[in-house]
């Protein structure tokens, strides 16, 4: 059988291939949304080795659930709404059985890639995160660490636009509250707001 | 602005995150499945519960209760897992490391001259003469080093877990691992560090909150308002075995007022009255108090007092600093910062102040200075911190021209 030809597919073609079971038709599917969702993924659960897990439950969910779909133009926002609960359930999951991880680091640091200070931020970040609850987490970080808009927020939960504000604001202050605890997030506090201070951004440095 | 602050961290940090998860992240092994159509191992921890869980989560409770049971049955001289053991150091008794004896926690270090200290975890302190100190707290990961005066240079080797600590009067350092000197002059309540190399947190006093010191920075603080009492060895750190703990380890006059402050507070002292050094201190402290207009006059004595020192040099880099981020003021920053690069071109904030005078004239509205600068930037610095602003600058300059 001829393989598919490399090149850049349409959602509308991907829903094609996948519902008419094409061999290579999988291989499209992921090589296409992979790079987006597994960042997604990234940014809901931090660096945790079981991410690729994850990240492979919801392309199977994708898949068996493909029928489903409306709106083929919309395979894209579908199959993250479909990443952030996938997500959210290893995160309540991971929750409900803490206790079990007590001898454990709740968050596996990043590897040392990046510099030091970088890996520590990150580590500490997510430790914060980790005391959060699943909805004001995903919240945070789709909107921060993802950078996604509040409305594609909305529809990849599934709520309401006001829900994901609400949810924004309690846990920007949860975490505002807590990240002070962190010794290794207090220079980065200290750089956004000399930031917000003098309203400008700076590469600056002291005598 | 405190949510504004978090969201701009949280941006910041995205952003860190993409660079690790760009350099990390794998998807190989999870194409491989979704192509191959193998079982999620996600679902098959899901299928696990909540019967398995259950089950192994009595098995668990179990298995906890006999453990405790076992561990109480045993002795103190059991098969418990023996804690990680702290660290030891051993003190010289000059630089060249000739004799050296093992140091106690606790004991009271007296430098009648240079007197090394290397620690089992290669963490290297030298107290400078007439220095005094002592190392308590010491566990696995670090120790808690109490400057009670003078000078001490710390080397401290960064493990990913290392928790060391300097106490200095009111002040405290923070370290995981870095080079930096601290000098602690406990009758005038100054502390002033310095980094060669990673980042330190000083707190205390008036560095609440606490402030980042960072590679080839320095901070002079005075804490003259807080008084706290004089370190006060006792009888039995001058008991010790240290080798230093001799004549110059008696306890002095104070050691007797061991719970009252000694002390009494007194008002700074105006700025004709002090040291260059004390004014950079001044101007320091005004500053973080946001107090600008007192810092500027420090800082204008620092340059009447001493012309032509390094010092004044410093003093105007420090000027333009206040100018640009204190006041907004950019056509006095430029001509502070062009004041420093004309009296040090090559001096260590010239890079700095070079880009500092590029924004300044950039922001003051004067293209023709700053698209100069950029040049003079790239061409020193390319990749200098301000080389983005530079090229923006200088490009934006030359689509400009005719």
């Amino acid at each position: 059988m001829r393989p598919l030809p490399r090149r850049t597919w349409t959602d509308a073609e991907i829903v094609a291939l996948l519902r008419t079971g094409v061999p290579d038709g999988r291989a499209v599917f992921f090589d296409h949304f992979a790079p987006r969702i597994s960042k997604l993924v990234w940014s809901v659960l931090g660096p945790e080795p079981e991410a690729e897990d994850v990240l492979h439950e919801i392309f199977v969910r994708a898949l068996e659930r493909i029928d489903t779909l409306s709106d083929a133009e919309r395979l894209g926002s579908w199959i993250a709404g479909i990443a952030v609960f996938t997500s959210r359930e290893w995160l309540r999951r991971r929750a409900r059985w803490r206790w079990l991880r007590i001898l454990t680091d709740d968050v596996d640091a990043p590897a040392p890639a990046v510099n030091h200070e970088i890996s520590e931020a990150l580590r500490a970040a997510f430790q914060v995160l980790g005391t959060m609850v699943a909805d004001e987490r995903i919240a945070f970080s789709l909107r921060f660490l993802e950078g996604m808009e509040l409305q594609e927020i909305a529809l990849a939960e599934g709520t309401s636009l006001s829900t994901v504000k609400r949810r924004l604001k309690d846990a920007q202050q949860h975490f505002s509250a807590r990240a002070r605890k962190h010794a290794a997030l207090v220079p980065w506090l200290e750089r956004q707001e000399a930031r917000a201070h003098t309203g400008r951004e700076e590469p600056w440095s002291e005598t | 602005m405190e949510r504004d602050v978090i969201s701009a961290l949280g941006q910041e940090l995205g952003r860190e995150l993409d660079s690790v998860q760009g350099a990390q992240a794998g998807t190989g092994r999870a194409r491989s499945a979704f192509v191959l159509g193998t079982p999620s191992r996600f679902r098959r921890k899901s299928k696990l519960a909540p019967r398995a869980y259950a089950a192994g989560a009595t098995m668990l409770v179990a298995a906890a209760i006999v453990l405790v049971a076992w561990i109480h049955s045993l002795s103190a001289q059991s098969r418990q897992p023996a804690p990680p053991s702290p660290l030891t150091f051993t003190i010289a008794s000059d630089t060249t490391n000739a004799n050296r004896i093992d140091g106690a926690s606790g004991a009271l270090l007296v430098a009648t001259s240079e007197l090394p200290l290397s620690f089992s975890d290669g963490t290297r302190l030298l107290l400078e003469k007439e220095a005094r100190a002592r190392v308590t707290d010491v566990d696995h990961l670090g120790a808690r080093v109490i400057l009670e005066s003078g000078k001490l240079h710390a080397s401290v080797i960064h493990t990913g877990t290392a928790r060391w600590n300097v106490d200095a009067g009111p002040f405290e350092i923070h370290v995981t691992g870095t080079k930096f000197v601290v000098a602690w002059d406990p009758s005038a309540q100054a502390i002033d560090v310095t980094l060669e190399e990673g980042s330190v947190l000083v707190s205390g006093c008036a560095q609440n909150p606490a402030r980042t010191v960072r590679g080839g920075e320095s901070l002079h603080v005075q804490c003259a308002t807080t008084p706290t009492p004089t370190p006060t060895p006792t009888s039995t750190s001058t008991s010790t075995s240290t080798p230093t703990s001799t004549s110059t380890s008696t306890p002095t006059s104070t050691s007797t007022s061991t719970s009252t402050p000694t002390l009494a507070p007194s008002p700074p002292p105006k700025v004709d009255e002090v040291s260059v050094d004390d004014l950079f201190s001044q101007a320091d402290e005004a500053r973080y108090a946001g107090h600008l207009d007192e810092a500027k006059t420090a800082l204008l004595s620092v340059r009447r007092r001493a012309p032509g020192t390094e010092k004044s040099a410093s003093a105007a880099f420090q000027l333009g600093r206040l100018a640009f981020d204190g006041k907004g003021d950019y056509p006095q920053a430029a001509l502070w910062f062009d004041t420093y690069l004309h009296e040090r071109p090559q001096g260590t904030l010239a890079r700095e102040a070079l880009g500092r005078s590029m924004e300044a004239q950039d922001r003051a509205g004067d293209a023709e200075l700053a698209q100069r600068a950029a040049r003079t930037y790239l061409a020193r610095y390319p990749s200098g911190p301000h080389a983005a602003l530079a090229h923006r600058l200088a490009g934006a300059q030359k689509g400009d021209a005719p």
